[in-house]
């Protein structure tokens, strides 16, 4: 399919190559440039006009003028303020105003990013008056607003529709992604927090690199979130298979009246679960109730004694098990459904036995289709963030042998307590750039290999 | 001669004009230039209180009558109706967050050391005079080398005992009223609230518990060791390089702690959730009497009615609230007989020092009506707001007058003033790095009080020695000086 | 023995065998309907316990049986500290709002990935993937001095940009169940002169509509249940969404707490129900393909 859309991509605009392609010599090409193409240099939009294309003449300009706003009234400041991150302390006291070092780097991230923007569009807009340029030396007339409508909604569908969600993920997604690359080598954080100024440092990485506490937690904090990662996705798996199979199997009846109770759990939103189960297991609730009443010691489940470590890791996979298998289930089920009925006919008649049967066919068959899903649940789960955010919040246990960490926390726990909770901004940012090479080193070389992204042009 | 004495009269004239002239420095009269008096026209101001004051009443009708006092003048105040532990740093700066809040004076404290607090003109307001020195310096802070008040004290905060009368023992006044005046013993040393505890639990009682607590709130339980002659930082409370936890008898007077943890064998008392849990146990009969602070006393109140068993009237007036029992002097409570600290007080016992706070109001540095704010601030710190204050809410006041008025009928907010002013109740620092007091702290508490339970489940005991728990107090220090110094 | 006996025997062996084998499941799935019913039966039961705190009861039922909580989560707001009325619109609005828009362009993401060739494409790809890697709220710094800027702290149009503008991340479901749909169908419309526009809304929106009902619960219950954005961006109690409510509620109104969850519940459980059989089909053809 999509050779045939290329195909006719190429059919249509047989006379259209790249102009960096087709004149590689660029004096050639502004030797070549016609009035129009040269007015696009010069002024976004004109081109476009000199074409007789008003309407899109007048969007060009329009975003030229938006832009050319923008800087003129703080763009140009942001952009310079980015290096310096502020060189007027503010005193609130006296009144003296001053700079926010944290503002002006996402700010001048963001001016950055408009610049770019603005230079993408003119190098578009000058393309599109070569386009133009080409047509009439051709003999034909440039397109007209409705041509360009219709190109729009056919040849070039996928810049139309794509365009938003490049800007908004660029503004909402990459700007604050970047804003922590860069925050990292910074000092921001601890007691440089606005209104003192920070400024451009190697800071963080020393002290990851010096202070032993952090690298002691690190070591820490990793093992038990690649056990969990491992075993919470191996659990829930093998239960969200078992349940998948117990209610494929023949001889239940009504099974979707007992597939409903499942469902329920996956239906109801996850953070109440959580809570729920927080108050369940809580020293005074229910269980540690019943514990006493019927003489016996209640249990630490998720409070800050050192003996809850193994009983809260415990819970944490019990609660993720309750939350995440039925997904599983369902979508075992699907899978399984998928399975042709030949096959199990034909090794019955072979005499294989049923055990054989989930060994032979099933379970290969279910364990390729859900490669790619596995990794995916082990990324989530690597990440679980909510899980024991919401089961032990505020309740640091086994103090002393974490930095400002419990020890059910993940690295990601740890994290948002570094970095929002004790505002250690580049410290956090530091690390979490550690933690990203590592795994997206890792599931990268994974996901490089599975079968889903080598094969996509073959499924089709 | 005469003119000389004449010459004299003048100078000492000029000079007691100079001298307070002189207080007010030069800074200090930049600072406080934005309070010239004049309110801001059509100004609101947004007042944050706390969660317990919104949920009880007090703080709609403190802007009642705020806006009915100032009708006509143009300003009024709102409640503001965003968290109680609002982020002035974050919020501030985008102009959100409150002009006036109201929070304990370490939270408030923390945000005035980065300046996102006003210093406020306290010498000018009317309380000034009627509040205690110890109270204002709760919100004293240096800068530009200078002392700053960056607070307006309302109410002190600190640890009182809560018990239902009705559910006294019936035969206290026969066993337990050794010195026939009129209190239970158990609740005037903690050696005799131990021996009733453990009989309560031996033998039944009118309640399943004598005292019971959540031992591993550091607010709390802290009193134990600056009783002992611990403090926080060193040189008052300045100085976050020396942190005096582990000095004086401090492990002594935890192993009490350890002690009490025993005798209670509930889990519950390792959880700071028994603080909310606390209101329904006292209510049910769970134990006979409790330690937390005076401003939650309406939820005992409401926890009462709830149970049927009460109405307001005979809540209000069965709940008491009294200071906390005196700590023996030998650090041991089961050290000799209980008897011995009734008739022998003031020899074998000492009195409680608890950690305490002072919740007052604040000013934010990003408010666009300073004066009104303050106007707000003066009103709400008058005497017949500080009295409903404490009718509404069961608060001791932080002023004098309103003390001493309450006191006439309840003796222990009189008595809550005094040891403010004797120095029994340890403000929390003002320092920025209290902040990392908290969790460590609680941290080990918390290891100190389930070693009562590591037998029970076959571990070894860790702090059956003072000098275990000295050892543990020393580590507890470093890891409150790593938190602090570790990444600054 | 005669052949009859020998089969008659098998049989009875083979009903016994039957007999264990249904018991056996049927216990399971007793077992099974228990543990995941349990949990909720308990919360919606605590939600009608007469007595507000969860120290009140001992064990897991309520010793008494109100519908006060119900009456008090909607008519008594605890001097506004729980307005649990506007949480509620707050919440419908953000979770339907993000929902239409987040649908709209996660679709089209997906389509236009699944079958489009162009340059970039493949960059595209790589950087989403990257993207993807980042701890999520180590944006959240930024992410709220940029809506700070743009006036939208305190807002409700805050997260739905947030929630919709982000969506377009995880196209990859929407992609993989685009790639299963054969190229023939698309030739032929482009032969009958369709443009990629009319094939996109005529035939492939038909066609997706498994993933189209999938792709708009995810993107339904995700604001409907985020508690971090909200926490962050909301300021004012009478702006917070219900799970940022019902975070705030300590133990003392833990019915309150069971009552509320229940209206934030009961709507995604009814919809789960209704739509299981679309749900099925998205996750399955997502996953399969990744």
């Amino acid at each position: 399919m999509q050779h045939q859309a290329d195909k006719t991509l190429n059919k249509k605009t047989p006379f259209f190559k790249k102009p960096g392609m087709a004149y590689q010599n660029f004096t050639a090409f502004l030797k070549w440039a016609p009035p129009g193409v040269w007015a696009s240099i010069c002024l976004m939009g004109a081109g476009q006009l000199v074409y007789g294309q008003i309407v899109k003449g007048i969007a060009f300009l329009s975003c030229l003028a938006a832009s050319a706003w923008y800087f003129i009234t703080m763009g140009i400041k942001d952009l310079a303020g980015i290096f310096t991150l502020g060189t007027r302390q503010e005193d609130l006291w006296l009144g003296i105003p001053g700079d926010n070092s944290m503002t002006m780097l996402i700010l001048g991230v963001f001016a950055w990013g408009v610049l770019v923007l603005t230079v993408v569009l003119w190098y578009a807009n000058v393309r599109d008056a070569v386009f133009s340029a080409r047509r009439v030396q051709q003999g034909k007339k440039p397109r007209s607003f409705r041509q360009t409508l219709r190109a729009m909604a056919d040849d070039k569908f996928h810049i139309t529709s794509l365009s938003l969600p490049v800007v908004t993920v660029t503004v909402l997604s990459i700007v604050p992604i970047v804003f922590m690359i860069l925050i990292a080598f910074t000092n921001l954080g601890g007691d440089i927090v606005y209104p003192k100024l920070a400024g451009w440092s190697l800071d963080a990485w020393q002290k990851l690199v010096g202070v032993s506490k952090l690298g002691g937690t690190f070591q820490k904090i990793i093992t038990w979130n690649v056990t969990w990662a491992v075993s919470t996705t191996l659990i829930n798996f093998i239960f969200g298979l078992s349940l998948a199979l117990l209610l494929n199997k023949k001889n239940v009846r009504y099974s979707k009246f007992w597939r409903a109770f499942p469902i329920l759990a996956y239906a109801i939103p996850g953070f109440i679960s959580m809570l729920g189960y927080r108050f369940m297991f809580s020293q005074s609730g229910p269980i540690n109730s019943l514990l006493t009443d019927a003489g016996k010691d209640s249990i630490f489940f998720l409070t800050n004694d050192a003996s809850a470590k193994w009983w809260a890791r415990g819970i944490g996979l019990f609660v993720n098990a309750w939350i995440a298998t039925p997904s599983i289930m369902l979508m075992a089920s699907g899978i399984l459904s998928n399975i042709s009925a030949d096959l199990y006919e034909a090794s019955t008649l072979d005499g294989a036995s049923s055990l054989q049967q989930f060994r032979k066919i099933t379970f290969p068959f279910v364990l390729f289709a859900t490669t790619p899903l596995l990794i995916s649940q082990f990324v989530g789960n690597f990440n679980n963030f909510g899980i024991f955010f919401f089961m032990r919040n505020n309740v640091i246990s086994n103090y002393g042998d974490y930095f400002l960490a419990s020890d059910t926390d993940l690295l990601i726990n740890w994290l948002y307590n570094l970095s929002v909770d004790n505002n250690y901004y580049s410290v956090g940012a530091a690390i979490s750039l550690v933690i990203f090479a590592i795994t997206s080193t890792l599931s990268l070389a994974v996901y490089m290999r599975s079968a889903a992204y080598k094969q996509e042009d073959r499924y089709q | 001669m005469k003119k000389l004495c004449l010459y004299f009269l003048v100078m000492f004239l000029a000079l007691s004009f100079i001298v307070p002239a002189m207080a007010e420095s030069e800074m200090y009269q930049r600072v406080m230039s934005r309070f010239h008096g004049e309110l801001e026209q059509g100004a609101v101001v947004q007042v944050l209180e706390n969660a317990t004051s919104i949920e009880l009443g007090y703080a709609q009708q403190l802007i009642d009558a705020f806006n009915a006092a100032y009708q006509g003048l143009g300003v009024s105040a709102k409640i503001m109706d965003i968290d109680q532990y609002s982020d002035l740093a974050t919020d501030g700066p985008y102009g959100y967050g409150p002009d006036v809040w109201y929070q304990a004076n370490d939270i408030l404290m923390k945000y005035a050391t980065k300046q996102h607090l006003l210093p406020l003109p306290i010498f000018d307001l009317e309380c000034y005079p009627h509040t205690p020195r110890d109270a204002w310096d709760a919100y004293k802070m240096v800068m530009y080398d200078e002392p700053f008040f960056c607070g307006v004290p309302i109410n002190v905060q600190s640890g009182m005992l809560f018990y239902i009368e009705s559910m006294l023992p019936d035969d206290w006044q026969t066993q337990w009223d050794l010195n026939q005046n009129g209190m239970p013993d158990f609740f005037e040393t903690f050696t005799a609230l131990y021996a009733y505890s453990k009989a309560v639990q031996e033998n039944g009682g009118t309640t399943k518990y004598g005292y019971l607590d959540d031992l591993v709130d550091v607010y709390f339980s802290f009193g134990y060791l600056f009783t002992g002659g611990a403090y926080v930082f060193g040189s008052d409370d300045t100085d976050p390089a020396d942190i005096g936890l582990a000095k004086g008898d401090a492990a002594k007077c935890a192993s009490m702690l350890r002690q009490w943890a025993a005798l209670m064998n509930n889990t519950e008392a390792l959880d700071k959730a028994f603080a909310s849990a606390a209101y329904s146990y006292l209510a049910q009969g769970t134990m006979l009497c409790t330690i937390t602070t005076p401003d939650v006393k309406q939820m005992f109140v409401r926890a009462m009615i709830n149970t049927g068993s009460w109405t307001r009237e005979e809540a209000e007036a069965d709940l008491k609230m009294i200071p906390v029992p005196r700590l023996p002097k030998s650090y041991d409570l089961t050290g000799g007989p209980w008897q011995d600290t009734i008739t022998d007080m003031d020899n074998l016992t000492t009195q409680t020092i608890m950690m305490g706070g002072m919740n007052g109001f604040g000013i934010s540095a990003y408010t666009q009506c300073p004066n009104a704010s303050l106007a707000f601030i003066q009103f709400a710190a008058s005497f017949p707001q500080v009295m409903e204050r404490n009718r509404m809410l069961g608060i001791s006041p932080a002023r004098g007058d309103a003390a001493a008025e309450i006191g006439k009928d309840d003796a222990t907010v009189q008595m809550m003033f005094d040891n403010l002013d004797n120095n029994l109740i340890y403000i929390m620092p003002a320092i920025n790095e209290m902040s990392q007091l908290w969790t460590p702290g609680e941290s080990f508490l918390i290891d100190l009080c389930t070693d009562a339970f590591r037998s029970s489940r076959g571990e070894p005991e860790l702090y059956t020695t003072i000098e275990q728990i000295q050892a543990a107090l020393e580590r507890m220090v470093q890891q409150i000086l790593d938190a602090i110094f570790t990444l600054s | 023995m005669s052949g009859s006996a020998v089969i008659k025997k098998r049989k009875k062996r083979l009903t016994f065998r039957r007999a264990i084998d249904n018991t056996l499941t049927y216990t399971a799935l007793v077992f099974i309907s228990v543990f995941f019913l349990f949990p909720c039966l308990w919360l919606v039961l605590a939600s009608f316990s007469k007595s507000g705190s969860l120290y009140d009861t001992r064990g897991f039922f309520p010793s008494a049986y109100s519908f006060q909580t119900f009456v008090d989560l909607f008519t008594d707001d605890v001097n506004g500290l729980y307005p649990y009325g506007r949480w509620f619109s707050n919440t419908l609005y953000v979770a339907s709002m993000s929902c239409v828009l987040g649908t709209v362009l996660v679709i089209l993401t997906g389509y236009v990935m699944s079958r489009f060739r162009f340059k970039g494409r493949d960059s595209i790809k790589q950087i989403t993937l990257v993207l993807g890697m980042f701890p999520g709220f180590m944006g959240m710094a930024a992410i709220y001095i940029i809506m700070a800027q743009f006036g939208l702290l305190n807002r409700l149009e805050a997260l739905i940009i947030l929630y919709a503008g982000t969506a377009p991340l995880g196209y990859l479901l929407q992609k993989g169940y685009f790639d299963t749909i054969p190229q023939t169908i698309y030739e032929a419309a482009r032969i009958d002169g369709a443009n990629n526009f009319l094939i996109f809304r005529k035939i492939t929106l038909p066609l997706a509509k498994p993933m189209l009902v999938y792709t708009a619960l995810t993107q339904f219950t995700w604001p409907w249940s985020d508690v971090l954005l909200p926490r962050l961006l909301l300021k004012n109690r009478e702006q917070w969404t219900v799970a940022v409510g019902l975070f705030s509620m300590p133990e003392t109104h833990f019915s309150r707490f069971a009552a509320g969850s229940m209206f934030i519940a009961v709507p995604i459980v009814i919809l789960f129900f209704c739509l299981v059989k679309n749900i099925v089909n998205g996750m399955t053809a997502g996953a399969i393909k990744g």
